[in-house]
């Protein structure tokens, strides 16, 4: 039996090169108004970040940084990743808990990040700061994209799954997944880019010592631009290539609940 | 034998039915006719405990095996004809392609996912699905419609010889269907 999932998109050459074309336009003006001002310490050339960065990649601290905030992050991440689609399976089950959750949720989405900050940093420290913070970032919007996943399954298929007699087991594979997998996908992309950012900016207020944050933190104490750039582009680099891969393995499952649909139901 | 008795049934305002009775012997075979709203899906769905009357009695045994084909096809998309087929049943499961090609299912299109299937052949693939989950009854909601009238034959002969000992309920609004699977036609009021 053949798989079902829809066939990829073909890569578009054209706009590809047009991305990278206007990524290229934007760092020619910043070397341009770098060299303009002529201020390294205003404006730090695209060049002179680059440099700085592979001279910070050569020395072990930059990854004991990055790890350590990496490790942090992504156990916020992937804890609210669970707690979250735990919990949007239990709303629908039980809708005193939806009850109960929807003010947390809305709480959390309007409260300024820097509020939980410092809360967090009263109630347990500096070292696990971001990994508390990425949870907390990461936890409504994965709540509520499964939520609104599982809530959009067609109530007729779940009815004739309930006539045939299909199972629980089944009818979470083949009725529910295919709803939520597209949402999940959705929230987690979101997720990911604010569990980065409120991660490193939870670890630069409360200078988590041997973190990412902190370096940022001591890059601006001591004017030192290049480092800011170069750090910044450090979280830019693992934060994306990280949403790469978390978003290609979440198609992978897309695809292989696709093909055990078709080999094995 | 499963019994509807002085059965009241609205939707809102709408009253669909109005102290209606039906008697379904155990290996009979019965086609629900009338108009449009008449209520003969509601009667459907009581018999399959999907929704309860207002007022009256419904009589089923307790864990009744139902094969039902839908108003709607209600096929999952992205599994192909044999995979839905498989899903409701118990092994041997060859008996899904089996059926399947004789209903004209056969080779890349038993293999295409279900979305990708004209309205025929999706109505198809329901009926084969409801005829090979081994039910103890038959529920059919104008199951040939959208078939066309070439396979239509085939389709009807593989439902009688499917429906064999079994209990079949038909909605319908073809007398000669009716006729060709030798149901006892009830109408249903207005």
């Amino acid at each position: 039996m053949t798989a079902s999932i829809s066939k990829d998109k073909k890569p578009d050459l054209k706009s590809f090169i047009y991305r990278l074309a206007a990524v290229a336009f934007w760092i020619l003006v910043w070397e341009a108004l770098a060299r303009y001002v002529g201020s390294d310490l205003i404006i730090c050339a695209p060049s002179a970040a680059l440099k700085r960065l592979f001279e910070l990649c050569a020395t072990g601290g930059f990854w004991s940084a990055v790890a350590f905030s990496s490790l942090r992050i992504l156990t916020g991440f992937f804890s609210a990743l669970i707690v979250g689609c735990v919990s949007a399976s239990l709303s629908v089950k039980f809708s005193l808990i939806k009850i109960l959750l929807q003010p947390i949720t809305s709480v959390i989405k309007a409260t300024p990040v820097a509020s939980f900050i410092i809360l967090a940093i009263i109630w347990f420290g500096s070292r696990n700061l971001s990994m508390f913070i990425s949870f907390l970032m990461v936890f409504p919007v994965i709540y509520l994209n499964v939520l609104g996943g599982i809530e959009s399954a067609d109530p007729k298929l779940l009815e004739m799954a309930r006539v045939f007699r299909i199972g629980r087991l089944r009818t979470l594979i083949y009725i529910y997944f295919p709803e939520v997998l597209p949402f999940l996908a959705s929230g987690c992309s979101v997720a990911l880019g604010l569990c980065w950012k409120s991660g490193v900016a939870a670890e630069v207020i409360g200078i988590s010592s041997g973190s990412v944050g902190e370096r940022l933190y001591k890059a601006k104490l001591y004017f030192e631009t290049g480092d800011l750039l170069a750090w910044t582009a450090v979280i830019i680099i693992v934060s994306t290539l990280f949403e790469k891969l978390f978003m290609l393995l979440l198609g992978l499952l897309s695809r292989k609940i696709g093909g055990v649909k078709n080999d094995r139901a | 034998m499963t019994e509807l008795k002085n059965v009241y049934k609205s939707y809102g305002a709408q009253q669909v039915l109005s102290g209606f009775s039906l008697a379904l012997e155990n290996g009979s075979r019965t086609a629900l006719m009338g108009r449009s709203g008449s209520g003969k899906t509601t009667v459907l769905n009581l018999i399959m405990s999907l929704i309860k009357p207002d007022s009256g009695e419904v009589i089923i045994k307790k864990g009744t095996r139902f094969g039902t084909v839908f108003q709607e096809d209600r096929l999952i998309e992205g599994l192909c004809a044999e995979a839905n087929c498989r899903l409701v049943m118990k092994p041997p499961y060859d008996r899904a392609n089996e059926l399947l090609s004789r209903l004209g299912i056969s080779g890349e299109l038993s293999k295409k996912p279900a979305g990708e299937l004209s309205g025929g052949e999706r109505r198809r693939v329901a009926i084969a699905r409801a005829l090979l989950c081994d039910p103890e009854m038959i529920i059919l909601d104008e199951p040939f419609k959208g078939i066309d009238a070439q396979t239509l034959p085939a389709v009807i002969s593989e439902t009688d010889l499917a429906a064999r000992g079994k209990t079949l309920v038909l909605v319908t609004h073809s007398e000669e269907e009716a006729l060709a699977l030798s149901c006892k036609i009830v109408r249903v009021p207005e």
